[in-house]
Parts: C-alpha cells; sequence; structure tokens
C-alpha cells in the first residue's frame, strides 16, 4: 500500500492503518530500535508505541515521508526508554558510535556559542548534502540508524578497516565544518 | 561521556533531513508484491519470435482494453430485500458503485498524465483534532472513608469524562503504560502505596490510543478503558472494571471487549457511554459481521440491530460511530446505537450524544463546480434507561471539534469553519442555494432547536476572511471563538452574547499575534487561551477581557522553543483558586518541564516550573491543600506552591 494510503487510513480512524504500518515498516522501526536498545522485547515495545504515536499524531499531522516520521519517533523512543535503561546497562554499540562522533564536535564550553536548532540543523544537512551519495548514506547509518562497523561494511561491500578510515576522514570534515559554522553542539 | 553532551549529539541527529534518513535506510520497505525474476539469456530465435507476436497481441488487446467504455454496475442487492439490513444494504451498494469518472481507460489514463504535471486542484481534507474537558464540578462522596473529587474539566458540567488521572480524597490513581499506579495525598510525605500492572493477555503488542480511567463515585472502582490491536482482527476496546476498594491490594472484576477503534467515554450516573468506531472493509452482504458493527453481551458477537442504525439519505463514508452504554461496576450492556457515515468528533451533552459528519455538497453533483463545506449532526438522547434516536441537522460549514458543539437549554450551538466554491453557498434558513461574494474559509455560528431540529438564530461569516475556526468554548448564554490565519500566527478572539437569540451581539479582539488552539472560561468574564505566538515554536498562554468597545488581551505567558500538547485532557484547570498546568518540553533540553500558573486578576505568575520525564501529553498534575502532584514518565514530584 502506498504511503499516502496509509496516511488517509490514519486520517479515517481507522484500525488498519497500524496493520499496514506494521507490514510495511514493522521491521524498518524494529531495526532502529533494536540498533539503540539491543533488546528485542524493548524494541518490540518501542515499535508498539510508535504505533500508538503515529496513530495519536495523525491527524492532525499528515507527514510527507511516513518512513521517516516513523523512524524518528521510533528512534526517540528508544533513546527514551535507553535514558530509563541507562542505570543498568550501557549498550556498546551505540555508545562506541557517539564517543567517535563526539570528537569531531568543537571543544566549546562557552554558553553563548551554543546554537540555535535551525543553525545546527542547516549545518548538519549542508554537510550531508557535499557528501557523496556513498559516503552520505555511511555516514547517516552509523550516526542516525546507529550501525555497527561490521554491518557497514557488509552492506556497504567495503571492508570493516576501510568503513572505519573513511568515517574518521568524515567526521574530520564534520568537525571542520562545525568549526567553520562557529558551532558547538 | 558527559551525559548531557551524549544527549545533546542524540538531538542534533536528530536534525538529519529527511531525505538523507530515507536514502540511507538499512531496511526497505516491505512490498506485497515479489520482484520479478530475472530474464535468462541466451534464448532462441523462435522464442523471441513468439515472444514479439504475442506483444503484437498484446497492443492489440490493450488498445481494445484502452477504449472499451467504462461501466460500474451497481452490486444487485434485490435478493436482501426481505432482510431487516435491506435500506442499510442497498445505501452501501449505492455508495460503493460509483459512476465511473471517465468515458474509457484511455482517457483515465490521458488526464491520470495530466495530474502529474498540473497536479490534483481540488484536495480537501478534514481537521478533526481531540480534545478533551470542561468545567470543574466537585462531587460528593458517600461519606464512608473516601470521597470522589473530580478533577478533569469535563466539556459539560457532571458528564465526566476518562483520563489518565483521577482522585478521591485520600488517593491519586494514575495509569502509566498499563500500570495503574496508586498514590497517597499527604504533601511531601506522599508516596506511591500501590501499583498494579492490568492483564494484557490476548491483547497483541499495539495499544491503539491512550488508555483511559474512570473512579465510581464510591471510590471502590475503577474502570479501564482499554484500546488496542490484537494484530490479527481489528481494534478492540477493553473495559476492565478493577475491585479498589482496598487499593493496596488491587483486583480485576469484570472484562467486556467491543469491536471499533476507540473514540471517547463518559460516565453518567453509574453508566459508561462508550463510543468507538467502525470502518466497513470488503463488503460481503452475505456476511453480517463485514458491514455492521458487532456487539458481544457474553453470549457471542451480534450485529446491532437495524432500527438502532442512524444512516443518513446518502452515505458520505462507510464508517459507523458506535454508542454502548454499559453499567459501570457490572460492564452488563444497557443499549447500543450506530450512527453509519458520521465519522467525527462527539459531543454528549446532559442527555444526548451528538455525531457529526462533514462532507461537501455541490449544486450540481455531475459538475462538481460550486459547493460548500456541510456538516451533518444526528443525535441519540441516553437519559432514558435505554438509547432512543434523536434529530438531524444540516448546517454550512466544518465543525473542528466538540467543543464547537454546546446545548444549553434546548439550544444546540454549533460554530462552524464555511468553505466555498465558485460563489455559491448553501443557505441552511432558507435551505436553498444563494450567491454569495465570498470564496474560501470563514467561519458561522448557528444555533439550532433541538425540539424542532430547525435553526432559529445564525451570524454569518464573522471572522474575516481566509481565517479558520480553531477553538471554540461556550459558557452558559455566552460563546467563545478564536479564529486565525494560521500561516501568518494572527488571530481575532470573539465573545459573544447569546442571551437574546435574535439580537446576538459579538466584540472581538481584532487582529493578535498568535492563536490558541484551546480556550477555557476562568470565570468572572475572563478567558484564557492556551495556544502558540508569533510562531508555532513558542508556547503562549494569555487571558481575554470583555471592555465595552471589545476584547482586550489582559496579560500572558509564554515560553520560546517549546512545544505542548494541545490535548485539552493534559492541561490542569482550578477555576476556583485560578491556577492553570501544563506540561511543556523545551527544545535542546534533556527533560521537559511542568508548568504552574496563577492568575491573580492581573499576571499570569509562575508559581513553578518543575524538570518533569515524558511526553506534555501524557504529564498529568492536581494541585491539593497548597502542594502541587505531578506525574510524568516513571516520575512522581511533590512540590508545595502555597503556604509557608
Amino acid at each position: 500500500m502506498e504511503d499516502k494510503q496509509i496516511v488517509d487510513l490514519y486520517w479515517a480512524r481507522s484500525e488498519t492503518a497500524i496493520a499496514e504500518t506494521q507490514t510495511k515498516y514493522g521491521k524498518y522501526c524494529h531495526y532502529i530500535a533494536q540498533r539503540i536498545l539491543e533488546s528485542f522485547q524493548d524494541a518490540e515495545e518501542c515499535v508498539s508505541d510508535t504505533y500508538i504515536r503515529a496513530w495519536n499524531a495523525m491527524p492532525p499531522h499528515r507527514p510527507e515521508r511516513l518512513q521517516t516520521f516513523l523512524g524518528k519517533i521510533t528512534r526517540r523512543l528508544a533513546l527514551d526508554r535507553y535514558d530509563y535503561n541507562t542505570a543498568q546497562k550501557r549498550n556498546c554499540n551505540m555508545q562506541l558510535a557517539l564517543e567517535e562522533l563526539i570528537e569531531c564536535i568543537p571543544d566549546g564550553s562557552n554558553e553563548d556559542t551554543r546554537v540555535e536548532e535551525a543553525v545546527l540543523r542547516d549545518a548538519i544537512n549542508e554537510f550531508l548534502g557535499n557528501l557523496t551519495k556513498k559516503n552520505r548514506i555511511l555516514f547517516v547509518r552509523r550516526y542516525w540508524y546507529l550501525c555497527s562497523v561490521k554491518e557497514l561494511a557488509e552492506s556497504m561491500g567495503m571492508s570493516e578497516s576501510n568503513v572505519k578510515v573513511t568515517l574518521l576522514r568524515m567526521r574530520n570534515r564534520f568537525k571542520e565544518h562545525l568549526e567553520n559554522e562557529g558551532i558547538v553542539v | 561521556m558527559d551525559d548531557k553532551k551524549e544527549k545533546r549529539l542524540l538531538e542534533a541527529m536528530q536534525l538529519v533531513d529527511e531525505a538523507y534518513i530515507e536514502e540511507a535506510s538499512p531496511v526497505k520497505p516491505e512490498k506485497s508484491k515479489k520482484e520479478k525474476p530475472a530474464r535468462k539469456s541466451g534464448r532462441s530465435i523462435w522464442i523471441r519470435y513468439g515472444v514479439i507476436a504475442a506483444c503484437i497481441c498484446c497492443v492489440i488487446l490493450g488498445a481494445v482494453w484502452l477504449f472499451v467504455p467504462l461501466k460500474t454496475k451497481k452490486t444487485d442487492v434485490s435478493k436482501y430485500s426481505e432482510g431487516e439490513y435491506y435500506e442499510i444494504i442497498e445505501k452501501l451498494a449505492e455508495y460503493y458503485a460509483v459512476e465511473p469518472r471517465y468515458d474509457n481507460r484511455w482517457e483515465q489514463f490521458t488526464e491520470g498524465v495530466g495530474n502529474l504535471f498540473f497536479g490534483d486542484l481540488q484536495e480537501g481534507t478534514m481537521d478533526a483534532s481531540p480534545g478533551d474537558g470542561g468545567n470543574m464540578s466537585g462531587m460528593p462522596g458517600d461519606g464512608a472513608g473516601e470521597s470522589y473529587q473530580e478533577i478533569t474539566d469535563n466539556q459539560v458540567d457532571g458528564i465526566i469524562e476518562g483520563d489518565l488521572m483521577k482522585r478521591s480524597d485520600k488517593y491519586i490513581y494514575y495509569l502509566y503504560d498499563k500500570t495503574l499506579m496508586v498514590y497517597s495525598i499527604a504533601g511531601e510525605k506522599s508516596e506511591l502505596i500501590a501499583e498494579y500492572e492490568i492483564d494484557t493477555k490476548g491483547m497483541g503488542k499495539a495499544y491503539v490510543g491512550t488508555w483511559e480511567i474512570f473512579l465510581s463515585q464510591d471510590c471502590d472502582t475503577i474502570t479501564v478503558i482499554a484500546p488496542y490491536y490484537d494484530g490479527k482482527t481489528s481494534a478492540q476496546v477493553a473495559v476492565i472494571s478493577l475491585n479498589v476498594e482496598n487499593p493496596r491490594s488491587i483486583t480485576e472484576e469484570e472484562r467486556v471487549v467491543v469491536s471499533g477503534s476507540y473514540l471517547s467515554s463518559r460516565l453518567v450516573d453509574g453508566e459508561i457511554l462508550l463510543m468507538t468506531g467502525y470502518r466497513i472493509f470488503d463488503v460481503d452482504y452475505d456476511k453480517e459481521e463485514t458491514f455492521l458493527p458487532q456487539i458481544d453481551y457474553g453470549d457471542g458477537a451480534q450485529s446491532i440491530a437495524a432500527e438502532d442504525i442512524i444512516c443518513p439519505e446518502e452515505l458520505s463514508d462507510v464508517y459507523y460511530t458506535v454508542v454502548m452504554k454499559v453499567e459501570e461496576k457490572t460492564l452488563k450492556a444497557c443499549g447500543s446505537k450506530a450512527f453509519l457515515s458520521y465519522s467525527e468528533d462527539v459531543y454528549v451533552s446532559e442527555d444526548a450524544v451528538y455525531a457529526m459528519r462533514n462532507f461537501t455538497m455541490y449544486q450540481d453533483k455531475e459538475q462538481r463546480y460550486s459547493g460548500c463545506a456541510m456538516t451533518e449532526i444526528a443525535s441519540i438522547t441516553y437519559d432514558g434507561a435505554t438509547l432512543e434516536n434523536g434529530g438531524m441537522i444540516l448546517l454550512e460549514g466544518r465543525i473542528k471539534d466538540r467543543y464547537s458543539m454546546d446545548e444549553y437549554n434546548g439550544i444546540l450551538r454549533v460554530v462552524t469553519t464555511t468553505e466555498r466554491w465558485n460563489g455559491k453557498k448553501y443557505d441552511c434558513l432558507g435551505k436553498k442555494w444563494v450567491d454569495c461574494a465570498s470564496t474560501g474559509t470563514n467561519a458561522s455560528l448557528f444555533c439550532v432547536d433541538t425540539e424542532t431540529w430547525e435553526v432559529v438564530a445564525a451570524v454569518e461569516d464573522f471572522a474575516p476572511e481566509g481565517e479558520t475556526v480553531e477553538s471554540v468554548r461556550f459558557d452558559g448564554e455566552s460563546g467563545y471563538v478564536c479564529t486565525a490565519e494560521v500561516i501568518s500566527f494572527t488571530d481575532p478572539v470573539f465573545f459573544f452574547n447569546l442571551s437574546d437569540l435574535n439580537n446576538i451581539t459579538y466584540k472581538d479582539t481584532g487582529t493578535i499575534e498568535g492563536y490558541s488552539t484551546s480556550l477555557v472560561d476562568m470565570g468572572d468574564g475572563y478567558l484564557l487561551g492556551i495556544g502558540v505566538g508569533d510562531s508555532s515554536d513558542t508556547v503562549k498562554m494569555e487571558v481575554y477581557i470583555e471592555s465595552e468597545t471589545g476584547v482586550d488581551p489582559l496579560c500572558s505567558y509564554e515560553v520560546e522553543n517549546a512545544s505542548y500538547s494541545t490535548n485539552y485532557k493534559s492541561y490542569y484547570i482550578d477555576r476556583e483558586n485560578r491556577l492553570i498546568g501544563l506540561g511543556v518540553q523545551r527544545y535542546n533540553e534533556e527533560k521537559g518541564c511542568y508548568v504552574m500558573l496563577l492568575f491573580d486578576g492581573y499576571e499570569l505568575q509562575e508559581l513553578l516550573c518543575m524538570p518533569l520525564a515524558g511526553q506534555p501529553e501524557n504529564q498529568r498534575a492536581v494541585c491539593i491543600d497548597g502542594y502541587a502532584y505531578m506525574f510524568g514518565h516513571r516520575e512522581f514530584v511533590v512540590q508545595q506552591v502555597f503556604g509557608e
């Protein structure tokens, strides 16, 4: 079923909307949650919560891209749950990805230099826009979808060391780009 | 790594453009159709000729197929003419038998290609946002230990709405994530005294919509309304009765399951009115369950009787709004009715349930050139032992939500957003098409006598042209309406005097910044607007007061770079102490916060801004004896706001 039709079902308050969402994007949402939570059960619950959020958001919202709309909800919910679980355990893969990314954030402590959300959004997307398609996919998969290096190597047809080096170069460029924009995250 | 920095990083990555996220998706959406296998190479020349010949035949057949005139036959349903549901079946058959828009498939194809370039010029969508709330009412307890205290700001006094939180004089009951939590009311010494996890066996994993609870007047029973999707059939609503006589030892007493998606519920005099939605898919007139809502009274699912189904002359949607009445304690069903084709919000007055359907009416059904948005309202009464059919009325415009309707002294007041095309509108008073200068959107107010079901008064096009109704509130002989031009974030707020229906007067603020998504009558002539400021990123609360010449904004409170919930039930409204509470999520902040304000007659003073986990939608608070009790995502906070 087309995304537009699924959104129409939500607007019509049809229960089929959930079933169609589950069929089309269940695996996608589960993938995102699983990467963050590393627990099948937690990820499943997170995906269920995603459907509720989507149900409550539509109407009034009419997302232009249903896939990323659901993905963003799942990621947000998974991170919230991750916060809750943090006291008990840490997700190594996610930690590793974040540790990598934090290296490229300029070391600024001045509160005045903290940026507005819109400026940051523009800077990130400008950086991504200037990458090659392959590199951009690599970067977003690593730091948005939180894929492991091994998964990236397999899915992108690269060696693990090649993935690491490419990511390192991109992080350096990202750091440079943010510094040029005068941004401290 | 520093947790705050980690959080900021994660927030920052959330800003990645959606196109890039979609592009990088490691999991592709599931497709129902399998990919075609790749063609093998090395075919013989004869096979190639065969393929070419087959292609030529296909082209010829395709051409014939393209130019054969299209016909849509209405399903012959005459064999059901003796049956109870024949009238409904006929209307459904009529609904599904839409006349073909094109003479043949070629015409359909060429128009489709045209649309690719020029777009669909006629598209209209309904905006029906849910909300809840109303007037405060103190319900007397039975004096036997615990007494009921109303905290939900119900739309109609005494018609109690379900919510996440209810309370007695001793305990606060808060439902979070399938768990009912009971807290003692003891200021700073308050504590969680019991936790009861609702049994969700057989309910699948997708819990569709917000669960809600009711607390009985004797404080012995909590009724949980639990919408869910079992993953196999369709959406269901479980109504679960819990014995909370001893809150430390909660037990489940009864459970009833109703098919359909949850719309709304009310508790009136020990009976629960449950409103659910049921959409028809894949009709098979031989199987009642494919086109009639089913109710299970405990002895198997049964179709609603034909005389209990209210439907318009012509269907505009194949959706039922089902109203079911059950006893609060025993969950014994007392009756059910269904509105076919009525698919919007439901307003419940002291004795009637009003369902509405929005549709577009054209002066000429064939040409569909000029027309206007219309709403039909149908009602059933529920004050007797059973549910009875009420009246119907057709009004111009679309209704935003249930706050746009109010029944007072036998008069139903309705505010609509009107929308017209090509200089024509349907005059509901004269019941005919008339010319009109305005096209586009505006706002109108109608007063309908619920005895005769006639429009007895109307104020049409009272807003600036191009505006839509964003929030409405009625209080006795007063009506408050906020219209807005949403794109420019400006609005006027209107105060209507409805004491004399022959001379309805109104005043307004003129154009001001922002607009309200909820209006709250704070008493003594003060009106509170909760909404957005000069952008969607500014949460704004503003108090208005009527003056001799118009309506004046008195004071306001704003939170920049933040979001809030538009669900009215998430607000705490205490008119007696003039307190207002709501959850606010500031962007780039780890936690949201709960803001409680005091309106002292001059200013909106911030009493507290307490960090609180969870989404504003699910945060709740109540102020008791000077202490604010706040509930968020697995978090409970008590803070003294008055005294000492």
